[in-house]
Order: structure tokens, then sequence, then C-alpha cells
């Protein structure tokens, strides 16, 4: 039934796609073959692969020490409640904070280069794993912790066996959803900043009116994120199969 | 009773009057353009004299890219608009768009630390430019060509010339590819550390032109027309003394300071054809125009497949040449 009701939304995404390439919405809309065939000979030639790669360096480096500085800071937070207290007002104004109108500065302070973008994309990122493991060590159940207690656990034992657990699953979904949002600061950062990767390849087309290959090149995008996610996804499901 | 009439017949005849005879509502003009910048300027006093002079409302939309303003015209939401480099494949590609006139011929330089003294040193160094095919980064390649041996390293920075020129002064890049005013803001900040080492500004070339969405063309020849001899009118007025441009500008770049803005304009009046760019929009110098745009890659070779009249309308032009005579 799920797999039926995906096909028809596909099915249904596709057709409206054709219509508005065919209405035509907007100058040069391509249609879902044209797309596909600009996105083959994008493949072929090897300009995707090569932005890619540069692309993913970035959010490689960016993600990363979201994922590696932002975990740790979130646990912290939760642990030692006035460290949390405080932090917590700087992760609200970050996740608030207009990050593209920052871009010029970042371009300043880290110069030209794959750093800017991975600042950008940490940036894009790093708040929601940190808030997410906040939040995951503020609802472990509170009799767990009383009963380790009880049972005269040291502080080690009470992180390792009730905390960092409790808290996993909050951790991992705001892990998949912060690779969401590097993903867009990925391509934002591209674009604003100093297009290369596959910012490059989108403006480069978008400029020459070949939208065929500035949607191929979105797509792509797309199914490298969807492609991401996905893993991220089966390492969740194995990760927490102890809950089931 | 008849003190009520009255009054309501004067209210209905006020009324009338305020509003006009049917089909007199006043022409409107949307022009679309990037971010207004100094060299700009002209062409907004154009406006203002088409306003003035015609009665002609005109609205100016700023959009982010030179694409989106393509884009914009082509769809009919503005019927002008600034056309850069995007204008020329989006001719190929079918737009219905024409130039009409150009507005400028390149206003680029290139400007380079002082210890880089010749045009081979730029080989390796970074060099900051707009995008991979804005009109300064196309002007860049098609000088580059003739320069052999010589890659810069160049980066892209796409928030325009302030942010290209900050980047040099900070130290970012070795070399940055601008406009004139950008370069004038660095001697300016930074005396003696920077210098032109490559000037655009006599390339035979046009820069921007002015574009229209070409069924408005069809249905409204007569607007199109007023608005280029207002265009040639600014153009010459200020030529002859660009006082006149920062005095008719209205709000437009106010925050900028008169005696500034004056000599920033006094170094682009260069740049500002007087014949609304003929020259390079019908005969040989279209052809060498439109050649620059096929070695740059903004139109696909071979050259002799083009034809100006594929991406200028002149009708209006010569009118307006007939009549006001050509300098």
């Amino acid at each position: 039934m799920i797999l039926a009701l995906r096909a028809a939304s596909v099915v249904a995404f596709l057709l409206l796609w054709e219509w508005a390439a065919r209405v035509p919405v907007s100058f040069n809309f391509p249609s879902p073959w044209a797309t596909l065939t600009a996105l083959a000979a994008l493949v072929r030639s090897g300009a995707l692969l090569d932005a890619s790669f540069t692309s993913l360096q970035s959010l490689v480096l960016g993600f990363g020490s979201a994922v590696v500085l932002g975990v740790p800071l979130g646990l912290v937070m939760g642990v030692v409640r006035p460290v949390g207290r405080v932090a917590r007002v700087y992760l609200d104004l970050l996740i608030a904070l207009p990050t593209a109108a920052l871009i010029p500065l970042v371009i300043l302070s880290f110069g030209i280069n794959v750093a800017s973008s991975a600042v950008i994309v940490f940036v894009f990122s790093a708040p929601f794993v940190t808030m997410n493991a906040y939040g995951g060590v503020r609802d472990v159940r509170p009799g767990l912790v009383e009963m380790a207690w009880a049972f005269d656990a040291s502080w080690g034992q009470l992180f390792t066996r009730i905390v960092l657990p409790g808290a996993l699953p909050m951790i991992l979904a705001g892990i998949r959803y912060a690779l969401s949002r590097a993903f867009v600061g990925l391509i934002v950062a591209e674009l604003l900043l100093s297009p290369f990767g596959l910012g490059r390849l989108i403006m480069a087309s978008r400029s020459m009116f070949e939208h065929d290959k500035m949607f191929a090149t979105v797509l792509w995008t797309l199914l490298l994120a969807g492609a991401a996610l996905a893993a991220l996804a089966r390492m969740e499901a194995r990760l927490l199969r102890w809950r089931s | 009773m008849t003190r009520y009439r009255t009054t309501l017949i004067l209210g209905w005849l006020a009324l009338g009057l305020i509003a006009g005879p049917p089909g007199a509502a006043a022409e409107e003009l949307t022009l679309l353009a990037t971010v207004t910048r100094v060299v700009n300027l002209p062409m907004i006093v154009g406006l203002r004299l088409l306003e003035r002079e015609d009665g002609i409302r005109v609205v100016v939309k700023d959009l982010r890219s030179p694409e989106a303003v393509m884009l914009g015209v082509i769809d009919g939401q503005g019927q002008v608009a600034t056309g850069f480099a995007p204008f020329y494949p989006a001719v190929e590609k079918g737009a219905p768009v024409r130039g009409v006139m150009e507005l400028s011929r390149p206003e680029f330089v290139v400007m380079a630390k002082t210890e880089i003294t010749s045009v081979k040193e730029l080989n390796g160094v970074r060099l900051a430019s707009h995008s991979p095919k804005a009109t300064v980064q196309s002007l860049l390649e098609f000088y580059l060509k003739s320069q052999p041996g010589v890659r810069p390293n160049v980066v892209f920075i796409p928030e325009g010339s302030p942010a290209r020129a900050e980047a040099l002064l900070r130290g970012a890049v070795d070399a940055a590819a601008f406009d004139l005013t950008a370069a004038q803001v660095v001697n300016e900040r930074a005396p003696g550390k920077f210098h032109i080492l490559v000037d655009f500004t006599d390339q035979p070339v046009s820069s921007s032109s002015l574009v229209v969405n070409a069924e408005f063309a069809r249905k409204k020849p007569e607007v199109v027309q007023k608005l280029v001899r207002r265009m040639l009118e600014s153009y010459r007025q200020g030529a002859r003394d660009p006082r006149f441009w920062v005095r008719e500008r209205g709000q437009t770049l106010k925050e900028i300071d008169d005696g500034k803005l004056e000599g920033q304009l006094r170094a682009l009046v260069k740049i500002f054809d007087l014949n609304g760019g003929l020259d390079r929009m019908r005969g040989p110098g279209a052809i060498e125009n439109l050649g620059f745009q096929v070695a740059t890659g903004n139109l696909s070779g071979p050259l002799t497949k083009w034809k100006p009249e594929a991406f200028f309308d002149l009708a209006p032009l010569d009118a307006v040449l007939k009549d006001l005579g050509q300098r």
C-alpha cells in the first residue's frame, strides 16, 4: 500500500512537471526527460562527478565538524545545567541567524577556499546537532537516573549506560536533520560565496539559460542528499535496534 | 434638496476631473535592473527625463542577478531591462527580447598589488572575478587569450565589485577585476598600494544593452522610441557636464556625496556612447561585438551563423538619431 502510494506520488509529480514544461511556466523550462538526458550527459562528461568531489570536501569538513563538536557540546549542556542555560540562548540565536547575509564576512575571515564553505555548512548544521543532543539528555527518564543512583552507579556508568543510550535517538535524529541543512548550506555557500563544485555548475548553466543542466545538477544534489540521508537512517536503525 | 443635488453633481464632476477621461491613464513602464550602481546613473536620469517630459511613469525593480533580469523581461514582468552577458545566450535559446541601444561599454579594470608590475606576473596569482559567465569574466577570458602563458588562479566572488574591492584591500586576493568606481575606492582607501594593470574600458564591445520585450516593442513602438530618445539626451547632456547626472538623479544614490559622485561619473563618461552604441549593433562593429560573445562562450560558434538583427532592433535608435543627429 505504502509502495503504491509512493509510486503514485512520484508519477503525479512527474506529470505535473511535464505539464509545467509544456505550458511552459517560464522561459526554457525543462521537461523531466530533458533533465534526465542532461543528467546523463553531465555524468558521462565527468563534470558532475568532479563538482561533487569538490562539494563533498566542504560538506564532509563542515558537517563532520558539526557532529564532532556539536554532539559533545549538547551532551555537556544537558548534563551540566548552568552550561545548558547559557549556551541555549546562543544556539537559539544561531538557528534564527540569517546565515546567507554573513557570507561576505566569512570570505574575509576565512579566505576564498573550501574552508569558507565548510564554515557555512557548519553554521547551517551545527546548531541542530547540538540542540538535539541537549534535548536528548534532558529527555532521559528521571526514573532511570534515580534507579542508577539507587544501584550505586558511578558518574561514568550513569553517562554511558543511561544518559547516552537515552539521548541517542534524539542525537541521531538531529544528525539526520542537520545533514539536510548541511546540503542546503553547501549550495548556498557555493552560489553566494565563491562558485565552485555543484554551485558553480548550477550558476554556469543558469547564466547560459541551460535550464535542463541546471535542473539536472539540482536533481543530482537531491539524489546525493537522499542517498546520504538514507544511509544515515539505516545506521540509525542499526544503532537503535536494542530498543525493539 | 436643490443644494444637495448641486453638491452631488459638483462632486461627481470633481471626481471625473481627478480620474480623467477613460483611456487617458498614464503610461507605465517597468524596468528590471541588477542592483543600481554609479554606472547606471545616466540610465536612471534618462528614465527621469522620460517621466518628466513624456509623462510615462517608470518603475525600476532591482533583481539580484542578470539572469533573473532576463527571465523577468522575457516573462513580461518588466517591459524593459538592462541586458548584460546573459542577454546573448537568452536570444540564442529563442528568448523574445531585443537590444535597442547600448547602455555602456565595459566599465571594468583589473587592479593588482603594486608588486605585480606586469600582466605576465598575474600568472598563478589569486585574481577575483564575478562569476563564470559574467561580463567581467568574459572580458578577462577574452583578454587572457591574447596573453599566452598567463593563467591567474581565478576565484569567484559574485557579491559585486565592492566585495571584490574589499577582498583585494584585505589581502584575500592579489588582484581583482571590478568596475572603475571600485578602483577609485581602493585608491582612496589604500593610496599607492594597488594599481590598474588592465583597462577594459577601451574594448570595442558592449557591456550592457537596453533590452525590451519583443511583444511590448511591437505593441508600443512609440514608447520605446521615447525611451531611447531620453536615454540619449541624458547621455549627451551628462557627457558635456557630469554634474547634470548628479543634479538630476533624484533619490538614487543619494547616500553618495555629490562631489565624489561627480568624480566617479567623470571617470566613467568615456564608456557611454553618444550614438547609443550604433557602431556595435550594426555592420562590422556588431560582428566584432558578437565575435567577443562567441569567443567567450556566451554564444555558440561559428560566428558566421549570427546576424546582428537577431539581437538588435535598431528602428527606434535610427529614428531618434535621425531627429537628434549623430555625434
